[in-house]
């Protein structure tokens, strides 16, 4: 026996998780500092401190400005942390579960899924706030839900193996079949259209800590559910037969992962709308930068994601300053350029 | 000596089709099975049945267990599959791929204890493998991924081996290395080992027994002298080849009786 033991390299590497630490932190205090109403940057920073509990700080900020970082600055950037981290982990497992680099919360029609229930529930005028259990997050659930198992039906039918194409395939389908539906469900009622649109091109611009609140547990219980599956996740990257004579359920693994995925992407779709592309971004870079074990792709995402989506959202704001740009409009501007980038160097690399 | 591998009266279909039908087969512990059989005749579907991987009638034994009543995880336990065409993960590293091994003993939510990687270290010492460690393996010789294919079989402790084909693509020289290693392991640890065999004359030399399939029937089961005959090759190979015999074994020649006319 050799006394130094060689470690493994799918671990985390402490490197990238400072790193990403560091750019969730950056992005947080830029977030805070950029808005509208230019306030002194510091006493935007000693206000926020000051709601830490048992720290009394002054910060000098009239009660109005104090409202200002403290009820629209601060929830709208951690609900830009929160529905990033989400959407990434989420984009990431799914790529683990279907070992398909291209699987994403919207190519599989998931987003759409929960696009339909979310406007369901608009048009039936169901938005009125009700707790933690408010309808929308619901709905959207479970038309993510039904949005992928019809995926997963269609992809798996047809053919005698699930295969990471033919399923990709059936999403699109599944997707544009869902939109039709939530368009027709949509243009039915005109005087709701407007908050429809609103909602679909994605909004954090209203997050209030009531929606911080309703996002967060769907959040933490689902990403620690698909980080917990980090190893498993690698092990399926030897395929479905090789992974079932190592002993792994993979029909059990791809349920659990499908659903926490689902489960979250819906939450964070029905209090933000649907910012495109983040899922399949973020995961993608984290792959390039820190390795393909799942056990760096899923926390790092977790942390880049949320870093990614506050820097995104501040961006929306400053671009037409006064003015803002939804942020799903500027995930897909920097977005469909850098995928198609990713697409084509992972297809001339070896 | 105990039964590591016991199946009676096996049989795969796919719908209508019988992939293979009525096999029986035993392997004792350190012994060495080996399949031959022309293309389809359900050489791979039988590792794989006994493996639990393909939907089978009858009775296959595990440590003298019906597979039936193991757990996955307990079925991984006792038999490591090597197939033919493994997938390997671009940009795994050898230690991680090795790793994969420990899966039969981690929970659906566990990551490896460090008593998985001191078991992980032992074999990839035993297999010359500890240079290569960081190595990816997608950058690895034919040679060197077969070692590291056995390496993840064996970090599964499991006592039955199966081995799909393990020297297809080798040159004869990296043949030699990866059959002598497996004969080496099967004597050390007590393995079984079930492998499906391409070349007849290697076929001979390195099993104890060789089971010949064929149409997913077993014809017939003995030494490499008794299955290997012009006339079963003849039968079930549909081939033409002359047996020379000497004592390292026997040599199984092609022969060309027709050549075409100019």
């Amino acid at each position: 026996m050799i006394a130094t033991l060689t470690r493994p390299h799918s671990r985390l590497p402490a490197r990238w998780l400072v790193i990403g630490v560091g750019l969730v932190v950056l992005a947080s205090l830029a977030g805070l500092a950029v808005g509208p109403v230019s306030l002194p940057i510091g006493r935007v920073f000693l206000e926020v401190i000051d709601h830490i509990p048992f720290v009394r700080v002054h910060s000098g900020l009239s009660p109005r400005q104090a409202d200002i970082v403290w009820q629209l600055r601060l929830p709208r950037v951690v609900m830009g942390l929160l529905v990033g981290a989400m959407l990434s982990v989420a984009g990431g497992a799914y790529q683990g579960a279907f070992r398909n680099p291209l699987a994403d919360p919207y190519l599989l029609g998931v987003a759409a899924g929960a696009g339909l229930g979310a406007t369901v529930v608009i048009v039936a005028g169901g938005t009125t706030r009700s707790g933690i259990v408010a309808p929308l997050p619901l709905a959207a659930f479970a038309g993510a839900l039904v949005a992928v198992v019809l995926t997963y039906a269609l992809g798996a039918s047809g053919e005698r193996r699930r295969s990471a194409t033919s399923l990709v395939l059936a999403g699109v389908a599944v997707a544009s079949f869902l939109t039709a539906v939530q368009t027709w469900v949509q243009q039915r009622k005109s005087d709701t259209i407007r908050e429809v649109f609103t909602w679909i091109l994605g909004r954090l611009t209203t997050a209030s800590w009531h929606d911080v609140l309703i996002l967060l547990p769907y959040v933490v219980v689902t990403s620690a559910i698909l980080i917990a599956c980090r190893r498993v996740l690698d092990v399926l990257s030897v395929g479905d037969d090789e992974a079932s004579s190592l002993g792994v359920n993979v029909n059990q693994v791809r349920l659990v992962v499908v659903v926490a995925a689902s489960l979250g992407t819906a939450a964070a779709v029905s209090v933000s709308g649907l910012i495109a592309f983040v899922g399949i971004i973020v995961p993608h870079t984290v792959r390039l930068l820190a390795g393909r074990s799942y056990r760096s792709i899923l926390p790092l995402s977790l942390l880049f994601g949320a870093a990614f989506l506050a820097f995104t959202d501040l961006l929306a704001r400053i671009v037409i300053s006064p003015a803002e740009l939804p942020i799903g409009v500027v995930t897909a501007f920097f977005g469909a350029p850098f995928f198609l980038i990713v697409l084509r160097s992972s297809r001339t690399s070896p | 000596m105990s039964t590591a591998m016991r199946c009676v009266g096996l049989g795969v279909s796919v719908g209508a089709r019988a992939l293979l039908s009525d096999v029986s087969l035993e392997v004792e512990e350190g012994e060495w099975l080996g399949v031959v059989g022309p293309n389809g005749a359900g050489k791979s579907t039988l590792l794989r049945a006994i493996a639990g991987l393909a939907p089978a009638t009858g009775v296959v034994e595990l440590d003298a267990r019906p597979i039936g009543t193991l757990t996955r995880r307990e079925r991984a336990q006792r038999v490591a599959l090597v197939p033919q065409t493994p997938t390997v993960p671009s940009g795994m590293t050898v230690l991680d791929y090795v790793l994969l091994g420990r899966t039969p003993y981690l929970g659906f939510f566990a990551v490896e204890a460090p008593t998985d990687l001191d078991i992980t270290n032992d074999v990839l010492g035993s297999l010359d493998l500890l240079e290569l460690a960081s190595r990816p393996i997608d950058t690895l010789s034919g040679g060197e991924r077969q070692r590291v294919l056995v390496a993840r079989a064996l970090a599964q402790q499991s006592r039955i081996l199966l081995l799909d084909e393990p020297t297809t693509a080798l040159d004869i020289g990296h043949q030699q290395e990866v059959l002598e290693l497996i004969d080496k392991l099967r004597y050390e640890r007590g393995l079984a080992v079930v492998s499906t065999m391409h070349d007849l004359t290697i076929a001979a030399q390195y099993p104890d027994r060789l089971a010949l399939l064929s149409a997913g029937r077993v014809v017939t089961v003995g030494t490499g002298d008794e299955v290997l005959t012009e006339e079963h090759l003849a039968a079930h190979y549909g081939a033409t080849v002359r047996i020379l015999r000497d004592a390292d074994g026997i040599v199984v020649i092609p022969t060309r009786t027709k050549r075409p006319s100019r």
